[in-house]
């Protein structure tokens, strides 16, 4: 996407961070926090109403900041002239991104906002998110928009990936079931939740560095849940356990299940990782971030399960039980 | 069998990465991902810019011990992918 392009769809000219006048201030003085992996998520300049909906939304994730922020976003009012209007009938709904080495620019229905990457993780990212001022219902789904993006990026700043999958823990050890839209990952998840196991996530979880061990052993990695949930409620708490087996959905006529080679695992991995995958100035991070935590699996724990729509659920769930006992 | 002469690089969007027994390509503008038996994996980390692909099938052949004239050809044909995907530009021709 070039600079020339940038947000077309959905702005009206200039991004308002270059409109210098065009900004109304921000929506109130009042601040909160989403804690989320890979840590704290701040948002200053809110509304009464807007912390309200984030509550809502974000549950009990939701609270005071407290402590140093890996996201710190700030939120600005934007005219509505700022956005254009959206025929949204038939239309599948993705973000613009503009990316730079220090920089992600994005737009979307109702937003713009601007993130800055940080050279050490330690030091946080920092963002700028600005709303439709006449559309103030529309704002807990913008401001989750930048969310999804900036844990992204927040994941790779430490190490991890976010991913599109289903996340399922049982029994202490979990599994992602990874999947673009349409993959089946909530179908997946919903048999999952039948047969009381935890549903982390049905649409993206956060696949983290497991813990080093002694003499520079590395455990494997963490799936942790995340509350950017398609069909199902996000799980209470913040559940999360150490990966024992990563299966990539396929549509088939039966389930079905072949190991996964380790160059098609990390092909399925870029492809499910949002945002960061489409970034020029990220690839290499992303390449070694993955090809590390796969390195950390245990062996054999990659496989692509062909599912039917009953989801293959008892075909993953025996992987997983097998992982136990071993 | 002649030897190929010609000498390619990697498309400037193009990153790969040997994981186990296989190789990941990462086509960054076509937002593609492709995955590649070992052969073509060591292949891809041969292709520099400088070296031709007789030189590339001569390397490979000396590594696995198998018929040269075979891994030529093998070689040959990957190549003729590679380029017609994307994947990797034209250095030089065969003949100048």
């Amino acid at each position: 996407m070039t600079a020339a392009t940038f947000g077309e769809r959905f702005l009206s000219g200039e991004p308002p961070r270059e409109r210098g006048g065009m900004e109304i201030g921000s929506p109130g003085e009042l601040a909160g926090a989403v804690a989320l992996p890979g840590g704290s998520h701040h948002l200053h300049g809110l509304s009464a109403a807007q912390v309200e909906a984030l509550a809502r939304r974000f549950g009990e994730r939701w609270g005071s900041p407290l402590g140093a922020a890996a996201v710190e976003v700030r939120v600005h009012r934007a005219p509505p002239e700022v956005f254009r209007t959206v025929d949204t009938r038939g239309w599948e709904y993705a973000l613009d991104f503009d990316f730079t080495a220090d920089r992600v620019h994005l737009a979307g229905l109702g937003l713009y906002a601007d993130l800055h990457l940080p050279p050490a993780p330690q030091q946080g990212l920092r963002a700028g998110l600005w709303v439709d001022s006449s559309a103030p219902a529309a704002f807990p789904g913008a401001a989750e928009n930048l969310l999804r993006v900036a844990t992204a990026y927040r994941l790779l700043a430490v190490g991890g990936v976010l991913v599109h999958a289903a996340g399922v823990a049982c029994d202490g050890l979990a599994l992602a079931a990874v999947g673009r839209s349409g993959a089946g990952k909530s179908t997946f998840a919903r048999a999952a939740a039948e047969d009381g196991a935890t549903v982390l996530s049905d649409d993206l979880v956060a696949l983290l560095p497991g813990p080093k061990g002694e003499h520079g052993a590395t455990a494997p990695p963490r799936l942790a849940a995340l509350p950017f949930t398609g069909d199902l409620p996000a799980a209470p708490g913040a559940p999360e356990a150490p990966c024992a087996v990563v299966l990539r959905l396929e549509q088939a006529p039966a389930d079905t299940l072949r190991p996964l080679g380790p160059g098609e695992a990390l092909a399925t991995l870029i492809a499910c990782a949002p945002s960061v995958n489409a970034d020029p100035h990220r690839r290499e991070t992303l390449l070694a971030t993955l090809s590390a935590l796969l390195a950390a699996l245990p062996a054999g724990a990659c496989r692509a399960l062909g599912c039917t729509a009953a989801g293959g659920w008892p075909l993953a769930a025996s992987l997983l039980r097998e992982a136990e006992r071993s | 069998v002649s030897r190929d002469r010609r000498v390619l690089r990697l498309a400037g969007d193009v990153r790969h990465r040997v994981v186990g027994d296989e190789g990941v390509v990462l086509r960054q503008v076509a937002r593609e991902v492709l995955v590649v038996n070992e052969t073509g994996a060591r292949v891809l980390s041969l292709i520099d810019g400088s070296r031709t692909l007789g030189g590339i099938a001569d390397a490979l052949a000396g590594e696995r011990d198998a018929a040269p004239a075979v891994v030529a050809r093998d070689v040959t044909t990957f190549a003729d992918e590679l380029l017609a995907a994307g994947v990797a530009e034209l250095v030089r021709p065969a003949a100048e």
